[in-house]
């Protein structure tokens, strides 16, 4: 814009970022850093319930696995050509969060309108601590720089994301309901700048489950709740929703119906953490809302791996 | 012969927690290697020399008494620290080599809401029974699991107990000592007629043993299970390393606090409050000419070195057996569930699933070693109060939270009422 010579591309540099971090190679600290601050000012503005057209490709947790992340692209159409919603969980357990979060990040970055990018209950400093995350950005960047860029940019992250058609809607987010949040005005009201809380609806949002009981219980994981059939049947007709969509959970084929088919769960880590042996899939919304689910295994591998299993490590441990 | 001068009070079980014992432990300048120490192999790692001042806690700074359970349908006493007088149970296992004391710290800080209880399993610390290298599982009953059922059945489950009796220990000078000794004359069963709800606690050989047990559905009111640091998948494949581990060990020690300075120096116990209190419970002091004897609780004057008071070697035969389904029985049991470890990549494939898919708490430690709980026991015990309070151990079931008051169903203008929707049920 600046430039009064012939039409340059603005965006030349976050192109040249895009294709760096298509070839899975970290960015340079300070790209990082500018990165997330653009990014911020985009989510900043958009809704705890993120309004999104369909037609859109909605995805599950990635968590780290970078190749996988390319063959779903691979599978479910090139960023911006497809439209993407992703329900949180970048980051974590795989061997490549920091290039999966920052190529997650830039093609937001880039095509705002194109990508929706929710919160999971892993985008939190606390999780990412123990988890991962942390570790890799020190082993890459030496410093925990980048790591504070990101968690502050999870902040941002909106909890979850409406695709809206002519008729009902899909209600997409990482975890599930909270029981304190029986409108999506309720969820609209939040509050969410923040680091995920150990409890309440924020935490909720991020954690629940849906369960085979009815009613709420509380959740085995230590953090949220399970819904019953009964509470999602009520929440989506109390709301003129089709579907809860929703990740965070590992389900062998990829996804999984319950409650009658009134949520999904969606999971696009194949091979979870390389020992799993799982299926991954995404869910393509249509022009008219009508569903399909692909399929994928994971990306055939180099340089990494078959299992990142490796009891003991070098110093078996004294474990009787 | 060695003949340190070792101040009686910090050995003999009746020194609090303090440095009144200083000038007593300071410059033991550990016994010089007597005839019966140069008879034994020396581990891979010398056994340093203690520097400076080890002072050793006595449980009674920790348990507000010790009770010997007996058992004859087990065949055996078994020596039992209990901390706390009301509330539920906190029933916690000791891994192998260990004792009931290496909960110490930890009891200390859940005790003003729970009865802490922490057995000294067969072939372990005080515990005394006519088979102490019994360590299977396959046997019929599985015997370490089977006793506890047993020992938790007569504390708590009134005179329908296992026909024992129980004679109590106060803790010595401790500040509980004097409500203690009153509660010896009627220490079991407890005055409640009503079974107390509980939970499982146990780390490494006891994280397996807990599950075994649980699964056994004998425990009545049994309603969570924290198992620490253990996971089928990596002890199993761990195994063939053991005999390596346990011979890499002193076979021996001049002293107590000789043994507590090479546990914190060698990596196994980062907290040495912690070990000062656990490792006396791993050993026992060998008479000067040989015979292994029990003399655990004679003060150290008695000269003779310390030597480990269960043979892991010959457990052996059991390990595979501790451990082989356990992730399974683990996820399979119906009660909450939480695993503590020290790092992710100790999780096998059938608990990185089960996690995955939410059916159980994992909390971890990564700055802790193994024996996490006596490493960092302010967390743990921290971890552990929130799993009872949250899960309402020993509560009635939780009223749910409702939506505010005044905020009524808005719907998304763009999706509009559904079609024939469902009903609420």
């Amino acid at each position: 814009m600046a430039s009064a010579g012939p039409p340059e591309n603005p965006f030349a540099d976050l192109d040249s970022h895009i294709q760096k971090l298509l070839k899975c190679e970290p960015l340079p600290e300070a790209d990082v850093k500018a990165l997330c601050e653009k990014a911020k000012e985009i989510l900043a503005e958009e809704s705890n319930v993120q309004p999104v057209r369909c037609p859109v490709t909605v995805c599950g947790d990635i968590h780290g696995q970078f190749n996988d992340l390319l063959e779903l692209f691979r599978i479910g159409g090139d960023s911006p050509n497809t439209n993407y919603l992703f329900m949180g969980d970048y980051v974590d357990r795989g061997y490549h969060s920091v290039e999966t979060v920052s190529l997650l990040v830039a093609l937001k970055v880039r095509f705002r309108d194109r990508i929706t990018i929710l919160r999971g209950n892993h985008e939190s400093r606390q999780i990412t601590q123990v988890y991962g995350f942390y570790d890799e950005c020190l082993r890459k960047y030496g410093s925990a720089d980048v790591w504070k860029a990101f968690t502050d940019l999870f902040d941002y992250l909106p909890l979850t994301g409406l695709v809206e058609g002519k008729v009902g809607g899909i209600f997409c987010l990482h975890g599930g309901l909270s029981p304190t949040m029986e409108a999506l005005d309720h969820i609209r009201a939040l509050d969410r700048i923040q680091e995920v809380p150990h409890e309440g609806p924020m935490c909720d949002l991020l954690w629940s489950d849906p369960d085979d009981r009815g009613g709420w219980g509380i959740s085995p994981r230590g953090a949220g709740y399970t819904f019953g059939a009964d509470i999602s049947a009520s929440f989506n007709h109390a709301n003129g929703l089709d579907l809860i969509s929703r990740a965070h959970q590992l389900v062998m084929e990829g996804y999984n119906w319950s409650h009658e088919q009134a949520v999904v769960t969606i999971f696009s880590a194949p091979n979870y953490c390389y020992r799993c042996g799982n299926l991954a899939a995404i869910m393509e919304v249509s022009d008219d809302m009508s569903r399909t689910f692909q399929k994928f295994e994971p990306a055939p591998r180099r340089g990494e791996p078959e299992t990142a299993f490796r009891p003991g490590g070098a110093t078996p441990d004294y474990f009787l | 012969m060695s003949g340190a001068p070792l101040a009686p009070p910090a050995t003999g079980g009746l020194g609090t927690l303090g440095e009144e014992d200083e000038g007593g432990v300071d410059g033991v300048s550990a016994a010089a290697p007597s005839p019966a120490s140069a008879a034994i192999p020396a581990g891979v790692f010398a056994a340093p020399r203690p520097r400076g001042s080890v002072s050793l806690p006595s449980w009674g700074a920790y348990w507000d008494k010790k009770l010997e359970v007996h058992l004859p349908s087990r065949g055996g006493t078994f020596n039992v620290y209990l901390a706390g007088q009301q509330g539920p149970v906190v029933f916690c296992v000791h891994g192998g080599g260990y004792s009931g004391l290496t909960w110490s710290l930890v009891a200390r800080k859940l005790k003003d809401k729970y009865r802490v209880v922490a057995p000294d399993m067969r072939g372990h610390g005080l515990s005394k029974t006519d088979n102490d290298t019994d360590f299977s599982k396959e046997a019929r009953p599985h015997t370490m699991a089977d006793d506890i059922a047993a020992i938790w059945e007569h504390l708590f489950s009134g005179s329908g107990g296992g026909g024992g009796a129980a004679t109590a220990d106060s803790g010595g000078d401790a500040s509980s000592a004097a409500g203690a000794s009153q509660q010896a004359a009627s220490a079991s069963p407890p005055p409640s007629d009503v079974a107390p709800a509980g939970i499982l606690v146990g780390h490494s050989m006891g994280g397996g043993l807990v599950v075994w047990a649980a699964a056994a559905k004998r425990i009545r009111r049994l309603e969570g299970v924290v198992v620490i640091d253990v996971v089928e998948g990596t002890a199993l494949s761990a195994l063939p390393h053991m005999m390596n581990v346990l011979a890499g060990r002193p076979a021996s020690f001049g002293s107590l606090e000789e043994a507590v300075t090479w546990a914190v120096r060698s990596g196994l116990s980062r907290n040495r409050e912690a070990a000062a209190v656990s490792m006396p419970g791993q050993l026992v002091q060998q008479r000067p000419v040989g015979g292994e004897g029990e003399e655990a609780d004679k003060p150290a004057s008695a000269s003779g070195r310390w030597v480990w008071r269960t043979p892991l070697e010959l457990s052996r035969p059991h390990w595979e057996g501790w451990y082989t389904g356990l992730s399974e029985a683990f996820l399979q049991l119906s009660c909450p569930k939480a695993l503590v470890l020290a790092g992710t990549d100790r999780l096998d494939r059938a608990l990185t699933i089960g996690q995955m898919q939410g059916k159980f708490q994992l909390i971890l430690m990564p700055t802790a070693g193994h024996a996490i709980h006596e490493d960092e026991p302010e967390r743990a015990a921290e971890h552990l109060l929130g799993f009872l309070k949250r899960f309402r151990v020993g509560e009635p079931p939780l009223q749910f939270p409702k939506a505010p008051a005044g905020t009524r169903p808005v719907l998304p203008v763009v999706a509009g009422p559904t079609i024939g929707g469902r009903s609420p049920a």
